[in-house]
Formats: structure tokens, sequence, C-alpha cells
């Protein structure tokens, strides 16, 4: 690795190990939480933030590939932001059962929030099964792509708009209704770092992904090598 | 990315804490060592990805 990339994996490593120490020790417990379920929320909300992230992230991709030159680069990328906002979104949804089961008794509430965010990850994975569908490289490029530029439309109302039009239990979102941030200030330091370090862990491993996803088509499997 | 790993270390210390018993995400103590797991399993996490840029970078520049 070049030491400048080392370097900046290395800070990274530093920041979100800070990160962790700072959810658990300098951040203080939220009011009307039980016990230190308020600390799930480190953690939870940067998991949800970089699966909408991704998702983005693939729509962009996938609007370049559409629009632009049809670059195999632009459809690999797009299918590995996929990949990873599912790996995220089903993360953020594993941490949000947790926290309910501590609040609320129960992992599942069928919550709107628990619900959307199952809905757009059910969508995604609509998305990778598409792909493996199409047989033609081409032609699933081009569906998987018009797939993720729909998804620009679908991911927000899920994210945002079906959690705020609906009655749900669960915490108010960080940018509340207002459009105001009504948290203490060292609960949104802490929030914002693993916000900001997570994101940086997305595109590193959005990075290593996309070119294992070319080294995989550039070099065939063993058994295709025999046939 | 904190692994499936750490979300397990949370889900035992929560549920310990939500069924009353001393839990470290439930009413009481003990939060250190989920510190202690989530730092170990981000550093597991980030030295495999160290591993594995290394890993692609030499397949690279072998094809």
């Amino acid at each position: 690795m070049e030491p400048v990339k080392a370097l900046l994996a290395w800070l990274l490593w530093i920041w979100l190990a800070l990160t962790i120490v700072g959810a658990f020790f300098y951040a203080p417990l939220a009011a009307g939480f039980i016990g230190q379920s308020s600390r799930i929320l480190f953690f939870h909300v940067p998991m949800a933030w970089t699966a909408f992230l991704a998702f983005y992230v693939a729509g962009f991709y996938s609007l370049r590939y559409l629009f632009g030159r049809r670059s195999a680069r632009d459809d690999r990328a797009a299918a590995a932001a996929i990949e990873l906002g599912l790996v995220f979104g089903i993360l953020a949804t594993v941490t949000g059962a947790i926290w309910a089961r501590i609040m609320w008794g129960a992992y599942w509430n069928w919550d709107p929030r628990q619900t959307s965010i199952v809905l757009a990850l059910i969508f995604y994975g609509a998305y990778l099964a598409l792909r493996d569908a199409v047989e033609d490289g081409e032609k699933r490029a081009r569906l998987a792509a018009a797939y993720a530029v729909l998804g620009l439309a679908v991911t927000p109302f899920f994210f945002f708009i079906v959690p705020r039009i609906t009655y749900s239990l669960h915490p108010e979102p960080v940018i509340n209704a207002q459009g105001k941030i009504a948290m203490e200030p060292r609960m949104l330091q802490v929030l914002l770092s693993g916000t900001v370090g997570f994101t940086a862990l997305f595109f590193w491993v959005h990075n290593l992904q996309t070119r294992i996803r070319r080294l995989r088509e550039e070099r065939p499997e063993p058994r295709e090598i025999e046939a | 990315m904190i692994t499936a790993a750490a979300v397990g270390a949370m889900a035992a210390a929560g549920a310990a804490g939500a069924a009353g018993a001393p839990g470290a995400l439930g009413p009481s103590g003990g939060i250190g060592w989920v510190a202690v797991t989530n730092v170990l399993i981000w550093t597991g996490l980030f030295l495999y990805l160290l591993r594995l840029h290394r890993k692609v970078r030499e397949l690279e520049k072998g094809s």
C-alpha cells in the first residue's frame, strides 16, 4: 500500500477507535432511555446513513452508466455500492432491533421505521436477484442501472418520508420535524464522528469491492477454465 | 462497519439488560467490556481490510 493511503487507513482506524471509546465513555446517556441503551444510537444512525449513502452512490454510478459511455466500471461500482448498502442496512436493522428489545420489550414491533427499512432492503435485494437472472452482460448492466436509478426515488421515501408521515414509537430523527438538531453537544460530536468514520470506511471498502469485481470478471473461475 | 460479531456482543448485553439482569446496555454496568469488544472487532476488521487491499494490489499488478 502506498504511504499516503496507508497513513489515511491508519488515521481511519484511530478515528473509529476513538469514536467507539467516545460512544461508551465520553457521550452522556440520553434522557428517557433505559440503562445504557442510548449508546446504540452512535452505531445505528451512522449505519443507516451509510446504507442510504451507498444506495445513492449506486444511483449515481447507474446514471453515469446509462447516460455516459456505458462503462463496465460504472456498472461494477453500482453493484458494489448496493452490496455494501445491504450490509450496512442489515446492521442498522439489527442494532435497531436490539435497541427495540430493551426499550419496547420486543425485537420486532412492525413500527413504520422498522418496516420501511426492511422494504428498502427487499427492494435492493431484488436488484441483486435481477443481476443474477440476466445472462447477457450488457443487458444485465442496463437493466440493473435502470433499477438502481428508480431507487433514487424510492430510497428517500423509505428512509425519510414514511417514518415522518406515520405515527411511530421510534425516537425523533436526529434532524427533527422543525429541521433542527436537538441533541446534547457531546452526543452530537460522537454521532457526527461516527458518521464521518463510517462514510470513509464505506468509500474504502467500496473501492476494494469494485476492484475485486473487476478481477473476478477478468479471471474466470477454475471450473470455467476446465470446461 | 462494526461487524455482525460486534452487533452480537451488543445483542447479548442488551438482551440481558432488558431481562432485568445486570446487562451492559441495560440498567447497570459492564459497559467497558462492550467497548473493548467493539474496539477489538474493529481492529480485526481493519487488519483484514489492509491485507485485502495488499492482495488486490498484487493481483492487479499480476494481471
